[in-house]
């Protein structure tokens, strides 16, 4: 059920982006779009500089030199914490949840930017605060029905298994209501059963959502399987980019990366 | 998240409400009324040691939110109390009324303790730690030199609407009731979007700074407020001793107020309760025992009976680290949940 | 012909309320009338309990009724449910019942085989299912099914895209009701006045052990009586807070929910999600409650092992606490004498121990546990009596209504309980017979109606005009029933011998480490034997206490001290069997049973003809005198790979035990 992506809507542009670590080159002269409606996939060997590249897009790396573009908006230099409200959302690799939290109070963090009362506000509660608690609730409840949380709303997460946790990292991102959406390895370390759901979740949001999805991952079935496009990186250069089937049989692709496609890394 | 059977919401005002059964809210009353009735049935040395916990708790308090919260260690608590007591105290001499004089030295706790907390922005951990402790010697040094700070300032007792809290008995009320209003306060933090910042921070602040949580101007956000709540409890201290000067605000208590943190569970407002009074109390306890101590152990008598306290503190501090390093909220909660789902086992 | 005991069932005083509603519409419109503004139903959602009123309820039916006419839903058309239990498949329900429609419900995991034959045979013309799940299910089968002309559907998340013209949303039927509501506001009473009692309400598929499954007709006469016989025999409280989690598509929810919920009423409340039915159960403290035996099973041994788990201090007071509960249980229930120190230390055993054990299973306001479905082991009623939850059996058959339950306070824990009176008005009072083989025939009351086009099989299973229950029952002095066997699967050994292998099975399953187990033994075989499947997790936690290592399923079931564990619970077991009916062998099934693997139906009842196919080889070893055997049982994944799980299995011996000891 994959549609054809409209090629006119461009939500985030790379252009020309490098960046090194002392004397190793991560990133050579990336350059690539990200369309509205499409899940695009970037998949690499280790090393080939996928996080790094993720990771210049969230703004915890500056690149040396190339520009982002958001939405018409050079976000190359503005700071991790305002890339939120531009709606970039993130997940991670190591997930990063907060352990001493609660499953809807990690999620409820995810709001933060959407929340207005300031701190006089906070020491009274009521009746501002309470209300606007009340009012993100609801939001939280719906992303909770959405990716079917229901039976672990209360559990602090640290009691979680992996890919429940990993799950409770996607709804936090869900929830400051993400224009664009970055995934660093959602299935690593799943079960088949719950990459499954975790497939499925992604589908959904992209079609009930309608926003763009990065997706990083290492499950060669799965990124065939959902992708729109997909981009291949390897020792830091783009190496080959497009539609699943092209991918598949390219050679350079195959010669890199593929070759040992049948060997599943799991990452924890 | 344990409820009882036959509890439950149809709304989400109700299931956010922190006092859920009756029989908390029984509890609650209770504890406000046995709070209020105290003065009434104890002798006045037992009451000076109430009063005493109420202002602990005060500046504990703060640095629950600083500390156990949002992860900012901080060894210079007391200077920011001495702060509060140093600008309340001229404030009230002139005739400012006390919960206006209350509001400013919570301000200039904060605001100092704002400053002295940007190096937060750059350091953690142990480093964070010497930069507090030299900004506790460097304000202690500013008011001392320039605030008049060792002789100090006389504080009269303070009055609202013509009523005087001019006794040991009245005082206790006025602590006791600014303790409770620091603690309402700190609930309503925790659980809205600032609570949820700082310990976002606190636990992974790169997560937090890619959800939109600045986490620069939060750091100072919780140095203000921890602090705030220290210049309030300083001046309130200030109050109960008479007279405002810096040997009320020593090295020695910013460390013991960390170990009542420690001690009670760092990260809740019952830790804080709990940390506070376990501690004061078993300093009590020392200085109780400590006659009788010398009497066995020469070596204690003279000018070393006062150690007896402190050791016994330091103790309890080493061995809880040690044993139970999440503080008896952490052994209570265990307790309670043993008790609630007897004669299953946690 | 057969000579078997006629007798009537024992008239009991029991005073039944007279019938102001014969159809299930009329008594909801009559409830709605009585209770307009009380609180009917409520659905978790979104973690908050959302609450309708009978008036509100009403309103969403008659929405749902008049949009089923706006539709084109005739008088006598089949309409089918698929979903969980929700708000919509109740009303829904209600709705199509009062359009005088016939309603089939499906359990939502059945598969689209299954699914066709259901919608074809019960000639069903709109399917409303819940989510994309049931209807890509319902989509699949489509072809075949010529008569099928709407399919709604009332959760519309991952379908934003589909675009079949026979699709409609759940809500725009709603909106068309209302719409068509206004344009003619007295149809819908209208439709209610003219429902009759004969009308087919309900098509009650039996899930078949063997063959296709066959459409039960029940009118609304059938349902009223059922729900009046449970109403007037059972101590039902009005308003009593119901949880409805078993699927309508089992003919126990719609005598409960369905019907009796309005009857009594209840308070019926809708759980979140299927995973948080427990927690539901013990946030509502909910006051009736109805599981299969296996549920009230495993909830058992899960006390059983919490408590292995739990420290020496706990253990001794929950064994004394469980003692004092055991000796009064036993007096109360079974008449047994009891010493006065017992009762004496009874309140302190209930606050300190019983008390907070039915709190910490959620039993905390139930005040009706029932067991239902099929036979359950004595010693796990007594359990739960002696913590003060009265268990109670209930028996009966979708085809002709509930049978027994145990009634009052005293009863016989070996028996299914004593007769239903049925109500005098409903029909001819409700009977029962004994033939000279030990079946067990009914007629009376509702009276079975007959499978939906199915004429042979509705004659097969009737005689002279009572119906054959195909169950091995024993009758005791006082008309209580003891469960033998289903009489087809009472079996003979080779020597002529017959002996009960649900009987052994169903004493079996009482041990914790024990899941399920299969009893084997015909005409050639010469004695008797079981392929067991153990209790994975608390099997497991046994295990890791004894520090033995293991890493998949089949590792835990062929482990040396695992296997001698479970020989001697089957020793434990053949301790009650004469010597002729022990079972002498056994082998751990190195891969659990499933229902996805048609080993199981969804009840969880043994598929024995399937399951002695596929492990015919294993079977066959055993009684070869083999010592182990390498086995190869082909799995198939949710995904429809399929594999093989190989394993070597090693058969069992269990003790011998010393001879002379009673038997049952």
């Amino acid at each position: 059920m994959k549609k054809e992506i409209q090629t006119a809507n461009s939500s985030l542009a790379v252009d020309k982006v490098s960046l090194s670590f002392g004397k190793i080159l991560v990133i050579n002269n990336v350059s690539f779009q990200v369309y509205e409606g499409e899940i695009l996939s970037i998949i690499g060997p280790n090393g080939a500089g996928k996080t790094s590249l993720l990771n210049c897009l969230s703004g915890f790396y500056q690149p040396d030199s190339g520009r982002i573009t958001y939405k018409g908006q050079e976000i190359t230099k503005i700071p991790i914490h305002r890339r939120a409200s531009l709606g970039i959302g993130r997940t991670f690799q190591g997930l990063q949840l907060f352990p001493g939290m609660t499953v809807i109070n990690n999620i409820m963090s995810g709001r933060h930017i959407l929340m207005k009362t300031n701190f006089l506000q906070a020491f009274l509660h009521w009746p501002w605060v309470h209300r606007e608690e009340i009012a993100h609730r609801e939001v939280v409840e719906e992303i909770i029905d959405f990716l079917e949380m229901e039976a672990i709303r209360h559990e602090l997460v640290g009691n979680l298994g992996y890919g429940l946790r990993k799950r409770v990292d996607l709804a936090r991102a869900l929830a400051l209501e993400p224009k664009i959406l970055i995934m660093d390895e959602p299935m690593a370390g799943m079960n088949m059963e719950e990459k499954e759901d975790m497939a499925r979740f992604i589908i959904d949001i992209e079609e009930f959502k309608s926003i763009p999805i990065i997706l990083v991952e290492h499950d060669m079935e799965v990124v065939m399987d959902i992708s729109n496009r997909i981009m291949v990186l390897d020792w830091g250069n783009v190496i080959a980019e497009g539609k699943p089937e092209e991918i598949r049989t390219n050679p350079a692709v195959i010669k890199a990366y593929l070759g040992d496609a049948d060997e599943e890394v799991n990452h924890y | 998240m344990w409820r009882p059977s036959g509890l439950f919401h149809v709304n989400y005002s109700q299931e956010i409400a922190f006092v859920q059964t009756p029989f908390q809210w029984v509890m609650l009353v209770l504890g406000l009324f046995v709070t209020f009735a105290l003065p009434l049935f104890i002798p006045l040395d037992a009451l000076n040691f109430f009063i005493k916990a109420f202002i602990t708790i005060t500046a504990v308090l703060g640095l629950t939110l600083l500390t156990g919260n949002c992860g900012q260690i901080s060894l210079g608590h007391t200077a920011f109390m001495a702060v509060g007591a140093f600008v309340g105290a001229p404030l009230l001499n002139q005739g400012v009324p006390l919960i206006l004089c209350l509001i400013m030295a919570g301000l200039a706790g904060g605001i100092v303790g704002l400053i002295f907390g940007l190096p937060a922005l750059r350091i953690k951990g142990f480093y964070l730690a010497f930069a507090t402790l030299a900004a506790f010697y460097v304000i202690r040094f500013i008011l001392i030199h320039y605030f008049g700070g060792v002789v100090g300032h006389n504080v009269p007792p303070p009055s609202i609407l013509g009523f005087s809290f001019n006794s040991d008995f009245r005082i206790y009320y006025l602590i006791a009731s600014t303790c409770f209003a620091m603690t309402y306060f700190t609930k309503n933090i925790t659980r809205c979007k600032w609570g949820r910042a700082f310990i976002a921070i606190r636990d992974h602040d790169i997560a937090a700074n890619t959800l939109g949580v600045n986490v620069y101007f939060y750091k100072l956000m919780a140095f203000f407020i921890g602090c705030f709540y220290a210049g309030v409890a300083g001046l309130v201290l200030s109050i109960y001793m008479g007279w405002a000067s810096v040997d009320h605000y020593s090295l020695t208590n910013c460390i013991w107020y960390l170990g009542m943190i420690i001690v009670g569970g760092m990260h809740s407002i019952s830790g804080a309760y709990l940390g506070v009074f376990f501690i004061l109390g078993i300093e009590e306890m020392g200085i109780v025992i400590a006659p009788k101590l010398a009497e066995l152990f020469p070596q204690l008598a003279g000018s070393m009976i006062g150690a007896v306290p402190i050791i016994f503190v330091g103790l309890v501090l080493v061995l809880f680290i040690m044993i139970e390093p999440r503080g008896l909220v952490h052994r209570w909660e265990i307790i309670k949940t043993s008790i609630r789902i007897f004669p299953f086992s946690n | 012909m057969k000579k078997g005991q006629e007798m009537q069932s024992n008239q009991r005083p029991i005073k039944f309320p007279p019938i102001e509603a014969d159809t299930v519409p009329k008594l909801l419109r009559l409830r709605v009338r009585e209770l307009g503004e009380k609180v009917f139903m409520r659905r978790k959602n979104l973690g908050i309990w959302q609450s309708y009123t009978f008036l509100q309820v009403y309103e969403q039916v008659r929405n749902i009724c008049l949009g089923l006419l706006a539709l084109g839903l005739q008088e006598g058309e089949t309409i089918t449910i698929i979903g969980e239990n929700e708000l919509e498949t109740f009303w829904t329900e209600y709705a199509a019942l009062c359009t005088r429609a016939k309603v089939v419900c499906v359990y939502p995991d059945t598969t689209p085989q299954e699914l066709e034959f259901i919608l074809d045979n019960s000639e069903t013309v709109v399917v409303v299912a819940e989510d994309q799940e049931q209807v890509d299910k319902t989509l699949k089968v489509r072809p075949k099914l010529k008569r099928l002309r709407q399919v709604i559907y009332w959760d519309p998340r991952g379908m934003w895209h589909y675009n079949d013209p026979i699709l409609t949303e759940f809500k725009e039927i709603q909106e068309r009701g209302r719409k068509y509501g206004q344009k003619n506001p007295e149809i819908f009473n209208q439709k209610i006045d003219s429902g009759q009692s004969e009308d087919i309400a309900v098509l009650s598929y039996t899930s078949g052990t063997t063959a296709n499954p066959k459409g039960v007709v029940m009118d609304h006469r059938f349902l009223m009586d059922n729900s009046m016989r449970l109403f007037a025999n059972l101590p039902i409280k009005k308003f009593t807070r119901y949880l409805s989690y078993l699927s309508p598509a089992w003919a126990t929810e719609q005598w409960f929910g369905i019907t009796l919920g309005l009857l009594a009423p209840f308070e019926i409340n809708f759980p979140e999600e299927p995973e948080t039915i427990q927690s539901n159960i013990r946030e509502l403290g909910a006051g009736l409650l109805v599981f299969g035996p296996r549920q009230w099973e495993s909830l058992a041994s899960s006390v059983q092992s919490h408590m292995l788990d739990a420290g020496p201090i706990r253990r001794f007071f929950y064994n004394l606490g469980l003692k004092v509960g055991y000796k009064i249980a036993a007096g109360e229930t079974e008449g047994k004498p009891v010493n006065i120190l017992w009762f004496l230390a009874f309140p302190f055993a209930n606050q300190l121990i019983l008390k907070p054990l039915r709190d910490n299973l959620g039993l905390k306001y139930c005040y009706l546990p029932i067991s239902g479905g099929s036979a359950m082991a004595p010693d796990v009623f007594r359990f739960f009596h002696a913590m003060g939850i009265k268990l109670r059996n209930a028996y009966g058959c979708t085809e002709a209504g509930m049978f027994t339950t145990h009634m009052g306070n005293k009863f016989d824990l070996e028996t299914l309980g004593s007769w239903y009176v049925s109500h005098p008005d409903i029909g001819p009072s409700f009977e029962w017979r004994v033939t000279e083989e030990g079946e067990l025939q009914v007629r009376g009351g509702g009276g079975f109606q007959g499978y939906f086009r199915n004429p042979e099989a509705t004659q097969r299973a009737q005689e002279d005009g009572w119906f054959k229950t195909g169950d091995a029952v024993r009758m005791t002095d006082d008309g209580q029933l003891i469960y033998l066997d289903r009489v087809t699967d009472l079996r003979q050994l080779s020597d002529g011998y017959k002996f009960p292998p649900q009987f052994i099975e169903t004493r079996l399953r009482f041990s914790p480490f024990i899941k399920d187990a299969i009893i084997l033994g015909d005409t050639e075989k010469p004695y008797v034997a079981a392929l067991i499947n153990i209790d994975a997790e608390n099997t497991g936690r046994w295990a890791e206490k004894r520090g033995i290592i293991y890493s998949t399923f089949p590792d835990l079931s062929q482990n040396e001290g695992v296997r001698n564990l479970i020989g001697q619970e089957i020793a434990q077991v053949n301790h009650l069997l004469d010597s002729g009916a022990r079972v002498r062998y056994f082998i751990n099934l190195p891969k659990e049973l499933d229902p996805d693997e048609a080993e199981l139906t969804r009840t969880r009842k043994l598929r024995r003809e399937f399951l002695e196919k596929k492990y015919g080889e294993m079977i066959q070893n055993i009684y070869e005198g083999s010592k182990e055997f390498l086995s190869e049982i082909p799995i198939k994944y949710q995904d429809g790979r399929t594999a093989v799980v190989k394993a070597t299995v090693y058969i069992n011996p269990v003790e011998p035990e010393q001879h002379g000891d009673s038997s049952k």
